[in-house]
């Protein structure tokens, strides 16, 4: 199988400092790749610079054509979305609102439109779908800030898959869910795995990546200290070091 | 309470929009004590230390600073008490120079001289701007900048972020000197559960906004599983 | 005269522009405000200084205080100390409003803010020295002197070396003081400087209470050269607001430079403009020279504006969806046909005036309620509809519902072509923009009289459709009711399709634009194409409302006051006062207008009310942005009995500690939440 998502020497430099330092990576359609790597390792500035949110060198290719000269809204509707860390929901809005929003493409003259008809035909089943998925049925018509953490972030993930991306990153979807929940969102993902979609899954924590994932990649000092199946990284002796700071 | 308790936290909660991100916190810190709180991404460290130092209000219980209770909402007054705070973006002043940078903590060239005593690497650097510097540097003269007032009570929040381990083990050393030989208290937030518990005198670990264990650093060296399995999720069999 | 001379008479100007761009930059480092009234504020210690030395009062800007009689007329000296208390009271008053009830409100807020305190003190000068251009005594040597054959007073030497001595002295002072370098770092990090000890509310006072009377003491000295009055002083704010922009609100030499320099180049083209033929019917381009150079300023340094690192920012305030039915548009629009029918005279044409003002407000709605972009030149829009409307209707004997539609499209087009620039910045520095815009087209364009009649005003024809006349007058004295009926159904149909948007895809697009412009992008929302949209839409609105308070005016006669800088801050604070992120908002805010029908009663009832009617506006617009800019309308949605209940019963939290990832707000910088360029 082709590689659906193939990152080759993708560099990020802030003032003079390397965030990334050449990262080659690959994620192939149905697959859960992670990347992990200690706190500033250069996992956020890598998915900025994949999403076009950050400058940088190197190539980003999508399902084959290149996404390089793409702004962020349009590698969105390339087919690349993404989740922030921070979450960034829209807290005006009702999560189906923040669902539909990123499920609905605009046209120049859909202002036009909507100005007499706003609410014509739409179907909002991947809206539906995404919210059923994600367990999120009860708590459609809440804003964001009525919700817990854990909950935000599942909506936050919802509003990357909604849009039926080939490609979703998610940057730190397990933070501040407890090992319940972390297991919940982990049978989800790989069910959005199972219907084709790729996933890129950022984390510090290695408890969910370890556990759906059938790739990692690990950065230290925004250079790839290690990757290759789960299983194999995980008894990487230079990872343990990464991470807990031993000398292994 | 003895005049030895620098810092004291008692039944600590405190949050965000009402929520609360950290629970019952009971946490002291004495005068010539190096203290650290360890714990995986959104325990609360941080929210513990912002609480300490007046940026977020507590929803409950107290913060006592030498034995007084501090206002909430007035950093700067805490700052003049004697708390001195390292924050996890270091805090610096980048457009300002290292050497200014130094002259916001105190008027006192002496304290300035004094504390770049500490760190042989830093007067060689005064004339670059703080934004130049690498994390290393930066993190130095963060530290140094913090010790320059003389805190009764210095935190220092994610020391290692990003630094190479060499970095952080001579920041550790300075750290404990300034605790040894001026008896401030230190309290340090550490991802690195090896290099923090060595070179602190006692810890706490805080999972889910509440301290699930506490002890010298000594008993929770062979504490390791329980600490790892907070850290890592399953990595723990692994390594067990 | 030479070129050299007029360059050097320009410095002058130059020299006010400078002192109040000092003043706007203190105070940016100091508290992170762009303070819009500094022009105001200068003016209102010159004329503090002027009544000091021709009465010997003391007459502050406060409405019902009296005025204190000090004796004979003061001398300088005396009078410069007094007239300097007052700009270091004045300046600590607004530090406090802005580090108190403001602290944490959105650059938004603030900005309305000062625009409330410009309008108070603007309106208050006008009421207690009256309108007219008082002449303030010379406190400097006009002496002329001869430098390389020019003649020229020595006042603008001295003048210019007083402001670059100033700047000098300031750059020195943020370069080797602590104080200096502490304002500086805590324009960086708030915080950190705070946990050194230093007071981030203190430094704040400090540059308020410094930049005011720096700001004043060269007013003062320029007073006697440019003449004082209420508007044209505080208008030096636009100039001084470019020089600021040009020095990145950074370098105090760089901005004195500027400053200087905008005095001069004005006072140069205004030679040009005697010297060259052509450029003769260019009267207004030496008002139109601060746009210019904030255009410029803005493509060469846009990008690197910079935010500040303040302690938190609250959200917008909150655009409430209204709900899938249109029964209240239905009954609004019943009792605006009955009240038509019912009422005559003066009340009809207050009528008229609230529903067109209405339109005007809605098309804030769109623009700045939905998508968090502040225009300050949105009557320049509806100016650009009226004109066009005579171009077409007058001038080509197009007929009546095309003439108003293309003209509205016109406006659009403007509205468009403004947007492409404005894309570059965002918040304050759109409304500096949009500022200049508005003085720029209102003397460049609206008082040319090649293209709008000049002060006699343009005329349109009277609107007819089959027959039927829709013209404003009667014949025998008062309004028709055709008339009404019309701007009432243009009325409705505008409402409604503004909440249809709300409900809309676009609608949503665009509150998440305002929400948040990463996460907008991340959602494959093109930011760009939001705002433009949103520009063009809004100025077709107020195109199309400038159309119709062209047929309203005098029977078809308009004229440039009712389009100018000032007609837009009124605008500005109907809407934001009525609320500025709903339709009903909008309403309210054309009942409360200036010549509304709320506005109308008052004249009517109280005695001598239209004096105070924009001292009132100007305090409503401080209290709105203390009340996280909602409005009337806010305040009552709000207060619904169901939204009451609702915010009682709690909405039910989990409770375990899942919520501990959470970001800290007080955390989240402009910086963090930043946007997509």
């Amino acid at each position: 199988m082709t590689a659906v998502l193939e990152i080759e020497a993708l560099t990020v430099t802030y003032g003079g400092v390397r965030a990334v330092a050449g990262l080659d990576l690959t994620v192939e359609p149905g697959e859960i790749v992670g990347l992990i790597g200690p706190n500033g390792a250069g996992k956020t500035s890598a998915v900025d610079a994949i999403s076009g949110f950050t400058p940088s060198g190197g190539n980003v290719r999508l399902a084959g054509s290149s996404l390089n000269r793409l702004k962020p809204h349009q590698r969105i509707r390339a087919g690349l979305a993404r989740s922030f860390q921070s979450l960034e929901l829209f807290d005006d809005l009702s999560v189906r609102d923040n669902l539909r929003v990123a499920s609905r493409r605009l046209r120049w003259w859909s202002a036009l439109v909507d100005l007499v008809r706003p609410n014509r035909g739409h179907d909002d089943e991947h809206v539906d779908n995404a919210l059923r998925t994600l367990g999120l049925d009860d708590v459609a018509d809440r804003l964001p800030s009525e919700l817990s953490h854990g909950v935000r972030n599942l909506v936050s993930v919802a509003r990357a898959v909604v849009s039926q991306p080939k490609v979703v990153l998610l940057d730190e979807p397990g933070a501040g869910l407890d090992s319940d929940e972390t297991e919940a969102l982990g049978a989800r993902l790989r069910r959005f795995a199972d219907e084709g979609t790729a996933i890129l899954l950022i984390d510090h924590d290695m408890g969910l990546v370890m556990s759906i994932c059938d790739r990692v990649y690990v950065l230290d000092f925004g250079q790839l200290i290690a990757s290759g199946p789960t299983e194999q990284v995980r008894n990487d002796p230079r990872v343990l070091h990464a991470y807990l700071g031993e000398d292994a | 309470m003895t005049t030895a308790d620098a810092l004291t936290l008692r039944n600590l909660t405190a949050g965000y929009n009402g929520i609360a991100a950290i629970r019952d916190v009971d946490l002291v810190v004495h005068a010539g004590e190096l203290v650290t709180l360890l714990g995986p991404n959104g325990a609360g460290k941080t929210t513990t230390l912002l609480t300490v130092c007046g940026v977020v209000s507590p929803m409950h219980g107290e913060v006592l600073l030498g034995g007084q209770r501090v206002p909430a909402g007035r950093p700067h007054v805490l700052a003049r008490r004697g708390l001195g705070h390292v924050p996890e973006n270091r805090g610096l002043f980048f457009e300002l120079t290292a050497a200014q940078n130094m002259r916001l903590a105190t008027k006192s060239k002496v304290e300035v001289d004094r504390v770049l005593e500490l760190f042989p690497a830093l007067p060689a650097l005064m004339g670059r701007r703080a934004g130049v510097l690498s994390g290393g540097e930066q993190q130095m003269l963060a530290i140094a900048r913090a010790l320059a007032r003389r805190p009764r009570v210095l935190m220092v929040d994610e020391l290692s972020l990003g630094l190479a381990p060499l970095v952080v083990q001579s920041l550790l050393a300075s750290l404990r000197n300034a605790v040894d030989d001026d008896g401030i208290a230190v309290l340090l937030i550490e991802q690195h559960i090896e290099l923090a518990l060595g070179a602190a005198d006692r810890a706490y670990v805080l999972n889910h906004g509440r301290i699930a264990l506490e002890g010298s650093a000594e008993s929770l060296k062979n504490e390791r599983a329980l600490i790892e399995s907070s850290y890592l999720g399953d990595l723990d069999e692994v390594v067990s | 005269m030479t070129y050299v001379q007029f360059a050097i008479l320009g410095l002058g100007a130059g020299a006010i522009y400078a002192a109040v761009a000092l003043g706007v930059l203190l105070v940016h480092r100091g508290s992170g405000v762009v303070n819009f009234a500094y022009g105001a504020m200068a003016m209102s210690v010159v004329y503090v200084y002027a009544i000091l030395r021709s009465d010997g009062n003391l007459n502050v800007p406060i409405v019902g205080a009296p005025v204190m009689h000090l004796g004979a007329p003061l001398g300088f000296w005396p009078a410069t100390l007094i007239a300097l208390a007052y700009a270091a009271v004045l300046g600590f008053l607004c530090h406090l409003l802005m580090s108190g009830p403001l602290r944490n409100a959105t650059t938004l807020a603030r900005v309305i803010a000062t625009v409330g305190i410009m309008t108070y003190l603007q309106a208050t000068a006008a009421l207690r020295y009256g309108t007219l251009s008082t002449s303030v005594p010379a406190a400097i040597p006009q002496a002329i002197i001869e430098i390389s054959g020019a003649r020229v007073p020595r006042d603008r030497i001295i003048l210019t070396a007083v402001v670059i001595g100033i700047a000098l002295a300031l750059a020195a002072l943020f370069k080797l003081t602590r104080v200096g370098l502490a304002i500086r770092g805590a324009a960086e990090n708030e915080h950190a400087a705070a946990y050194l000890g230093w007071s981030p509310v203190r430094l704040s006072a400090l540059t308020w209470v410094g930049g005011t009377v720096l700001a004043g003491v060269i007013a003062i000295l320029v007073a006697p050269i440019t003449s004082l009055d209420p508007t044209i002083f505080t208008l030096f704010v636009i100039p001084a607001l470019g020089a600021a922009l040009l020095a990145r609100f950074r370098s105090f030499v760089v901005c004195v430079a500027a400053g200087l320099g905008i005095g001069m180049l004005q006072s140069v083209v205004t030679k040009l403009s005697v010297d060259f033929g052509f450029m003769r019917n260019l009267t207004g381009l030496r008002e139109g020279v601060p746009f210019i150079v904030i255009v410029i300023a803005l493509v060469a340094v846009g990008a690197s504006l910079p935010g500040r690192g303040a302690m938190a920012e609250k959200r917008p305030p909150p655009a409430p969806s209204t709900v899938a039915t249109f029964k209240i548009p239905a009954i609004v629009s019943a009792l605006g046909l009955v009240a038509i029918i019912a009422t005559s005279g003066g009340w009809r044409y207050a009528l008229m005036t609230s529903m067109v003002t209405a339109l005007l407000c809605l098309s804030l709605v769109v623009l700045t309620g939905f998508v968090g972009q502040i225009s300050l030149a949105q009557m320049t829009f509806a100016g650009m509809g009226g004109f066009m409307l005579s171009k077409f209707a007058e001038g080509m004997g197009i007929p009546f519902p095309i003439a108003p539609l293309l003209a509205a499209l016109a406006a659009a087009a403007v509205g468009f072509v403004v947007a492409l620039p404005a894309l570059r910045v965002r918040g304050v520095h759109l409304a500096i923009v949009t500022l200049a815009l508005a003085q720029g087209v209102e003397e460049f364009v609206f008082k040319n009289p090649h293209f709008s009649g000049g002060f006699s005003g343009t005329h349109v024809p009277a609107p007819k459709l089959f027959g039927l006349d829709l013209s404003v007058n009667a014949k025998g004295g008062g309004f028709r009711i055709a008339f009404g009926v019309m701007v009432l159904i243009v009325l409705t149909l505008v409402a409604v399709a503004v909440i249809n948007l709300r409900r809309s895809d676009t609608g949503r697009a665009m509150l998440a634009v305002r929400a948040n412009e990463r996460a907008a992008a991340a959602a494959g929302i093109s930011v760009v194409g939001i705002k433009i949209t949103a520009f063009t839409l809004s100025a077709f609105i107020a195109g199309l409302a400038g159309t119709l308070l062209a047929y309203q005016q005098s029977g078809g006669n308009l004229s440039f006051e009712s389009f100018g800088v000032f007609a837009s801050l009124a605008l500005l604070t109907s809407a934001f006062i009525g609320g500025i992120t709903t339709v009903s908002g909008g309403i309210i805010g054309g009942v409360l207008a200036s010549g509304g029908l709320l506005s109308f009663a008052a004249t009517k009832w109280i005695t001598g009310y239209s004096r105070y009617e924009l001292i009132v506006g100007g305090l409503g617009l401080i209290v709105v942005a203390i009340r996280q800019p909602i409005g009337v309308a806010g305040e009552i949605i709000m207060n619904l009995p169901k939204n009451r209940r609702a915010r009682r019963a709690e909405p039910p939290r989990r409770t375990s500690a899942s919520a501990a990832g959470a970001r800290p707000a007080v955390l989240q910088t402009p910086e963090l939440q930043g946007g997509v360029k």
